[in-house]
């Protein structure tokens, strides 16, 4: 005989079993009620997920045999969110220890409240960090001996039912290991909610009892509990081990109607008609390419590097291009590049080292790297007249080809200061012929705010014709 | 309680018939001592004792001495959470009178 034969074999990850919990540990006995509570729904073990942090508690999701993640410390619940999200069919359940959900995951605990999403929270608390050795964590009580607090606890314990009826779960209940019955009811009605669920679950650590010299807390949960069908205020409070522990259904109630907000009206903005220009791609016969466009923020540059490489991409789609903007925290105002490299080869460095194509739009980055241009010998610079100091190019070696145009003044004369960038475009279209005149004029068209494209294309036109 | 959950399933109360079953142990799997012994304890018709034998780990697992006396009522199989122990229903027979002469005094 084998475990195959175990009623609870189909939910149960053979290969991973006997499990690792120490002799007397009641955790087992939980996945024992949460794998009876899904033999008593019915539910199809493909729409079954269980998440789960680091710690004791969470080895749960690795001897169940169901879809799930072992997620990092603390962070079980954001991951269940993914995963609802992803799926809402799935029923997800997020299985973790105290200083799993409540310690170090405290925020993201109270945030499910307030989404409002259909998961389940097992929260089993045995008052510490016990797969480290027992550091005392949130719920450790008041005076106990821990790793941490050899002289007893000073701090007041988190009462876990208390902060989740505030934070707004719909379903809230506290059962102990000791009483797997009432916690596989507790289960069901969590399933059947149709809200964020929490299950408080107190289980024994021996760590805990040898330290602090109890006998069995197994024994003692059995002694001081009583479920009750109507519990009230006073029930929530719950002091060590020296009252009696109230176990039972806190609050079982439907999800809230929320109103529709009504300020997520959808904003449609009136699109007018895109113009339309055709373009022909062929092979450019670029080998590699290094372009660089400076400026400062506010003068499109990064959104001039866009049209580029959307240009370059349509004039020949085999071409490998990257990009990369570099903007400081100024933003308007603040220096301002976006390097572009184009590639028959795959691109291994997308930052330009010595650009074979300079636009220079102002010359604060020149300054700011101490007023030197770094250009290839061979390559081509193009300047924006109105606004870089020319005697910045004095140093550059004769066989640097300079254009000079001035893109900005030409630009606030005849439109906006925005669109300088289009004519700086336009005029390097012209007198480089790196790229087709169509594919530049599609990628404006395609980049360009709803409205401004006619405004745009024309900029392009007047730095051509220059 | 609210939901009628568990051991239900294996009775069937209508027709006055309790369920037979056969109790398997896994002893690789158990972990009982001084800290567990649960499926000892909990059971209502002492099926089980604590064991002489040591596993492998060095925990005794629990023996099966009265044979035929299992109800499955499943607590063993609920109650073990390392799955060492677990309960398959053989068969059924009806409630001699001395039983339900015997719940009726409990009540």
């Amino acid at each position: 005989m084998d475990i195959s034969q175990h009623p609870y074999a189909e939910l149960l990850r053979k290969e991973m079993m006997p499990n690792i919990w120490c002799s007397g540990c009641r955790i087992g006995r939980i996945k024992n009620a949460f794998i009876e509570a899904v033999q008593h729904q019915g539910y199809n073990p493909d729409k079954c997920a269980v998440v789960s942090g680091i710690g004791c508690s969470s080895r749960i999701a690795g001897y169940l045999n169901l879809d799930g993640i072992h997620s990092t410390h603390g962070r079980a619940i954001p991951t269940a969110l993914g995963v609802k999200l992803a799926d809402p069919e799935l029923m997800v359940t997020v299985m973790g220890g105290d200083g799993d959900i409540l310690g170090i995951g405290g925020n993201h605990f109270l945030a499910l409240g307030r989404h409002g999403k259909d998961l389940n929270i097992i929260c089993m608390n045995n008052y510490g960090y016990s797969m480290t050795g027992f550091q005392h964590g949130p719920t450790t009580p008041f005076g106990a001996k821990t790793v941490t607090t050899s002289g007893g606890n000073p701090y007041a314990p988190l009462n876990p039912i208390a902060v989740a009826l505030a934070a707004g779960y719909t379903f809230v209940a506290r059962s102990t290991s000791s009483h797997p019955y009432h916690l596989v009811d507790c289960l069901v009605s969590a399933m059947n909610n149709k809200g964020p669920s929490f299950i408080e679950v107190l289980v024994p650590c021996m760590l805990f009892e040898r330290r602090n010299k109890i006998k069995s807390l197994d024994a003692l949960f059995l002694e001081k509990a009583t479920i009750k069908e109507t519990l009230s205020q006073a029930d929530i409070h719950q002091n060590a081990f020296s009252e009696e522990i109230s176990l039972g259904v806190f609050r079982d109630s439907q999800i809230p109607d929320r109103p529709a907000p009504a300020f997520a009206k959808a904003v449609k903005k009136k699109a007018g008609k895109k113009p339309r220009v055709t373009f022909k791609s062929k092979d450019s016969g670029i080998d590699y390419m290094q372009i660089r466009m400076e400026g400062t923020g506010g003068q499109g540059i990064v959104q001039g590097g866009k049209t580029m490489i959307n240009a370059a991409m349509n004039m020949d789609p085999k071409l490998n291009s990257t990009l990369i903007k570099r903007y400081g925290p100024e933003m308007k105002g603040g220096s301002c590049l976006t390097d572009i490299v184009l590639s028959s080869q795959p691109v291994d460095y997308p930052f330009v080292e010595i650009p074979d194509l300079l636009i220079m739009m102002s010359g604060l980055i020149t300054k700011e790297r101490g007023g030197k241009v770094i250009v290839n010998e061979n390559g081509t610079v193009v300047i924006d007249e109105s606004t870089v100091d020319l005697s910045l190019l004095d140093d550059l070696a004769d066989t640097v080809k300079i254009f000079k145009v001035p893109a900005t003044q030409i630009a606030r004369e005849n439109f906006r200061v925005v669109v300088a960038n289009n004519v700086m475009m336009g005029f390097v279209c012209k007198t480089t012929s790196i790229i087709d005149k169509n594919c530049i004029k599609a990628a404006i068209v395609k980049s360009a705010p709803p409205g401004t494209e006619e405004m745009n294309l024309a900029a392009f036109e007047k730095g051509y014709e220059l | 309680m609210k939901n009628e959950v568990s051991s239900s399933r294996y009775w069937n109360i209508k027709d006055c018939t309790i369920p037979i079953g056969k109790v398997t142990i896994l002893p690789s799997y158990c972990k009982g001592g001084d800290d567990c012994d649960d499926c000892i304890r909990f059971c209502p018709e002492n099926v089980l004792e604590r064991g002489t034998e040591p596993n492998e780990r060095g925990y005794f697992p629990p023996i099966i001495v009265e044979e035929g006396k299992c109800t499955v009522c499943v607590r063993c199989q609920l109650y073990c959470s390392e799955n060492a122990i677990f309960v398959q229903k053989t068969g059924e027979r009806i409630v001699t009178a001395e039983e339900v002469s015997l719940a009726r005094e409990e009540n």
